[in-house]
């Protein structure tokens, strides 16, 4: 757990971010909107009392009405784990990614567009879509994890693009 | 007159290595760009193998499936068992008899040192040292053999599940694994001896594919990856889970960073491994082995995630529950697919001939990477 002080100051600075505590596993969670995160990302990483330096684990979830993502950070300094989570619009899927960050994000957000189409602002495939899908071919239509997606068999197993009409 | 190295150079001339190439331990393809013998680039392209489990896992109840997790990191399927049990145990908040907690760490600590053995024969092959490939799987039979006696299976062994273990140790099982131990001691110091007294072995893997520490943390590299860099990141010990806490172990550490240093702490891990695996034996309590499961098991709605040591690293699940019968989500953080991605910074300007030893030490099980 990082020390009250520093999650007062964090309090300070993101005053619209919401504070959790799992006491199970004494993870802090927090819940931040979307144009805030990358701040608070940065904010993680650079403050010393935090020192967010490895990332653990990104995920997404189809809700039916907006995806969250779900970061995991750990400390290695300081030993605890800060979860950061967020909502993406299911219309306009966007959030600014944080390879810039820890590079190690690359092919965990690839992951996410892959499965349920969210567009990492800034990752360095961003917009490329044979290039972001990274688990499903190439040329495959829609996004699988979706939970209104509905595969389409085009006859040919082995080649996966599917006819649409 | 003869031709100077830059004029006989081929830049630009792509390389597929794999899916079919015998060293990538199996559907992975390597896209190597290289200029004469230096990889000027490498971009691994992954998803042969991609079953969609994730998927297939909110379509079932909690339970069933557990028989998925077999088929992710199919090496070592009990630590798999071990992590997606903790992760249902954890949303629908069921405590776990502390002889089922025993029983799972020693059985997982068993399958541990199985899939290093397979580590070290498939390494060796991988660097030429054929020998050493039949002694590490004479010794892996066994440990399956005494995994056999106590799950029935041999690979895959859909054995731990949420709130216990299913059945107690057999007949005759300490005195078993006690005998397998003591012949492991002297064979695993044998094997060692045949890999770090052999000057090629050493020459090919010291040195070679340095991660500095600073550089594993950013990538987000875990388990014997991350140890031979120097940093004691080991989940049993910095967020212990069943047992551990109660346990004697030391994580073993090398600064190196190299394809040696990843060897040396899973050989190390192997005796660690023995030893856990010894005191599990004298501190195993009488007892329970199974908690009382309703029969149609409906967690609360919430989210919970598990952290557990597999032998390739944080095997982590992360679980959404909306109070119905299946998950709403299980998503799988497998260590192999972040240490894949780090390939592409880790063959840049190496050999093509110390692109196989790389990828080699990283240890890689492709059924848990495309999942």
């Amino acid at each position: 757990m990082p020390t009250p002080e520093a999650i007062s100051k964090l309090q300070q600075l993101f005053s619209e971010t919401q504070l959790k505590v799992d006491w199970a596993v004494k993870d802090l969670i927090l819940d931040v909107e979307c144009d805030t995160f990358k701040k608070l990302c940065l904010f993680l990483r650079r403050n010393t009392d935090f020192d967010c330096d490895f990332l653990a684990d990104i995920t997404s979830w189809d809700t039916g009405e907006s995806f969250p993502l779900w970061y995991r950070f750990h400390s290695m300094s300081l030993n605890h784990t800060v979860i950061v989570r967020t909502n993406v619009p299911r219309d306009n899927p966007i959030i600014a990614s944080v390879t810039d960050i820890w590079p190690g994000a690359d092919w965990l957000e690839r992951e996410c567009f892959d499965m349920y189409g969210i567009d990492f602002e800034g990752h360095p495939f961003q917009g490329d879509l044979a290039q972001m899908r990274i688990l499903m071919p190439k040329d495959w239509d829609g996004f699988p994890f979706r939970k209104d997606y509905e595969p389409v068999f085009s006859g040919d197993p082995l080649h996966g693009p599917q006819e649409r009409n | 007159m003869p031709l100077t190295s830059t004029e006989i150079s081929s830049p630009g001339m792509t390389i597929n290595m794999g899916p079919q190439h015998p060293s990538t331990h199996g559907v992975l393809r390597l896209l190597v760009e290289l200029d004469g013998e230096v990889v000027h680039s490498c971009r691994p392209v992954i998803g042969y193998l991609h079953r969609g489990l994730e998927k297939m896992f909110e379509a079932r109840p909690y339970r069933q499936c557990i028989p998925f997790t077999d088929r992710l990191d199919y090496l070592a399927a009990l630590n798999n068992n071990l992590a997606i049990s903790q992760a249902v145990e954890r949303v629908g908040n069921i405590a776990v008899p502390d002889r089922a907690q025993y029983i799972r760490v020693m059985l997982c600590e068993m399958n541990r040192i199985a899939s290093h053995l397979v580590f070290i024969g498939t390494y060796a092959t991988d660097i030429g040292a054929t020998t050493v490939f039949l002694y590490a799987f004479r010794d892996r039979e066994k440990m399956l053999d005494l995994l056999e006696m106590m799950t029935g299976a041999r690979l895959t062994y859909n054995w731990i599940r949420p709130g216990g273990v299913p059945t107690d140790l057999p007949e005759g099982f300490e005195k078993a694994v006690r005998s397998v131990f003591e012949e492991l001691k002297v064979t695993l110091d044998e094997n060692n001896r045949l890999l770090t007294g052999n000057r090629i072995f050493r020459v090919r893997t010291e040195g070679i594919g340095v991660i500095s520490k600073e550089h594993a943390i950013a990538w987000g590299a875990t388990g014997p990856v991350i140890r031979g860099s120097g940093v004691p990141y080991d989940i049993r010990k910095i967020a212990p889970y069943e047992v551990y806490d109660r346990l004697d172990f030391d994580v073993p550490v090398f600064d190196q960073g190299d394809c040696m240093a990843r060897y040396l702490v899973r050989i190390e891990e192997i005796r660690q491994s023995m030893r856990i695996v010894e005191q599990c034996f004298k501190d195993m309590p009488e007892g329970e082995i199974m908690t009382k499961m309703p029969k149609i098991f409906r967690p609360p709605a919430g989210q919970a995630y598990s952290r557990t040591e597999s032998p390739r690293g944080e095997l982590s699940f992360f679980m959404v529950s909306d109070g119905s019968l299946n998950p709403v989500r299980v998503h799988v953080r497998a260590p192999s697919f972040i240490h894949l991605s780090m390939l592409p910074d880790l063959l840049k300007g190496v050999k093509v001939a110390d692109v196989i030893a790389i990828l080699g030490s990283l240890d890689t099980v492709l059924g848990e990477v495309d999942r």
